[in-house]
């Protein structure tokens, strides 16, 4: 414990003590203590809210981002390469979630061959 | 209502003036109101609150003193708290007082005055049995004595005791001493440690309390003081912060017993 942490300690006691020996007036407790019980009644006669059943939140769009609308009226998704959205969809259809992997694969494959 | 306490030994270089410093700058830390009174000439404690000397148009103990000025006039207030400055020129006037009717209830009747503005005034003295030492003892409710813990710390201090009894007698009934206290304590020292075993018995055949802090030596205390710092808020890590705080809460517990104590009776 440190000088001032000593120090602290007494000068804490001489506050409190000081609290102690200044009581509230009865009228003042008796006013107190109702608002408290006014308070906490209020407080749990509130109506609860019925919970709604969570549901999750659907993506509008596939890959979570707004497909960019082409000239010509078409969807695409914006990647490296503008790729339509019919063809994006399929991709990601057939690649199971990993469609870097996926494409990887058949470039590979097409090299390969 | 004040308590006051004097610092008192008729003994010189025995930190009275950094007992009654430090723990006038504890009690202030705790948030008492204090006021500190330097009746030494040598006006040591005076220069650590001023923090040099006092200019020359200062109103100070001497004016209380001499031209019985109000001593609420007297109080300077820095920045290390409030004092009453002491006068290098109170040493040529000591006689006057010591011959004077009413000579020795000078402080007593000044300290009226102020006695509901501060909790606690603490009063350094010259190291002999004047005229200023035996004033501050008439006003003073508690005494400390410092003790160095040297071969000669316990000589004269039976007759500085009988001091003690015969300003009782004279009227100051109140005055307790509140304990004896090893200053500038050695651990390392053996001559040191035997004066600390012998001190409680001491204090039991004088029927005298002994502080059971005692103040190491510790030049965090004396680089505080030189540079007029509280040693508290500079230093609160050091040996002597510690040791002035246990003190300080050790005297705090007394004086709460001995106002119990008076409650009761």
């Amino acid at each position: 414990m440190s000088a001032l942490d000593k120090l602290n300690a007494k000068a804490i006691k001489k506050v409190n003590a000081e609290v102690k020996e200044t009581p509230k007036p009865i009228e003042e407790k008796k006013e107190a203590k109702e608002a408290d019980l006014k308070a906490s009644k209020s407080f749990t006669e509130k109506p609860k809210k019925p919970e709604a059943a969570k549901e999750p939140k659907k993506k509008k769009h596939p890959g979570g981002r707004k497909p960019t609308r082409g000239q010509n009226g078409k969807d695409y998704k914006m990647m490296n390469i503008a790729i339509p959205m019919e063809v994006y969809e399929k991709l990601q259809a057939a690649s199971n979630g990993n469609m870097t992997y996926y494409i990887n694969s058949i470039l590979r494959s097409s090299v390969e061959d | 209502m004040a308590y006051k306490i004097v610092i008192a030994n008729q003994k010189g270089g025995v930190a009275k003036t950094t007992t009654a410093v430090n723990i006038a700058d504890a009690l202030k830390y705790m948030g008492y109101r204090v006021l500190l009174l330097d009746l030494d000439p040598q006006c040591n404690s005076t220069s650590v609150f001023v923090g040099g000397t006092v200019p020359e148009d200062e109103n100070t103990i001497l004016d209380v003193f001499l031209k019985r000025e109000n001593i609420s006039d007297c109080i300077k207030h820095t920045d290390f708290g409030d004092v009453v400055c002491g006068s290098r020129e109170l040493a040529n006037s000591e006689d006057t007082f010591m011959r004077a009717a009413g000579g020795l209830k000078i402080v007593k009747n000044a300290l009226k005055e102020i006695n509901e503005q501060y909790d606690f005034i603490i009063m350094d003295t010259p190291p002999n049995c004047g005229a200023f030492m035996r004033n501050a003892l008439f006003a003073a409710n508690g005494i400390i004595t410092p003790l160095q813990a040297k071969r000669f710390a316990l000589d004269g201090l039976t007759d500085f005791l009988d001091t003690i009894e015969l300003l009782k007698d004279d009227g100051n009934e109140q005055l307790e001493i509140l304990g004896l206290l090893l200053t500038m304590y050695d651990q390392r020292n053996k001559q040191d440690k035997e004066i600390i075993a012998a001190l409680p018995e001491v204090g039991q055949k004088l029927n005298i309390n002994v502080f059971k802090t005692p103040i190491r030596i510790n030049q965090a205390i004396e680089n505080a003081i030189a540079d007029s710092k509280s040693l508290f808020l500079t230093r609160s890590t050091s040996n002597g912060a510690n040791d002035y705080a246990d003190l300080v809460c050790e005297i705090l517990d007394i004086i709460n017993k001995g106002a119990l104590n008076n409650e009761c009776a």
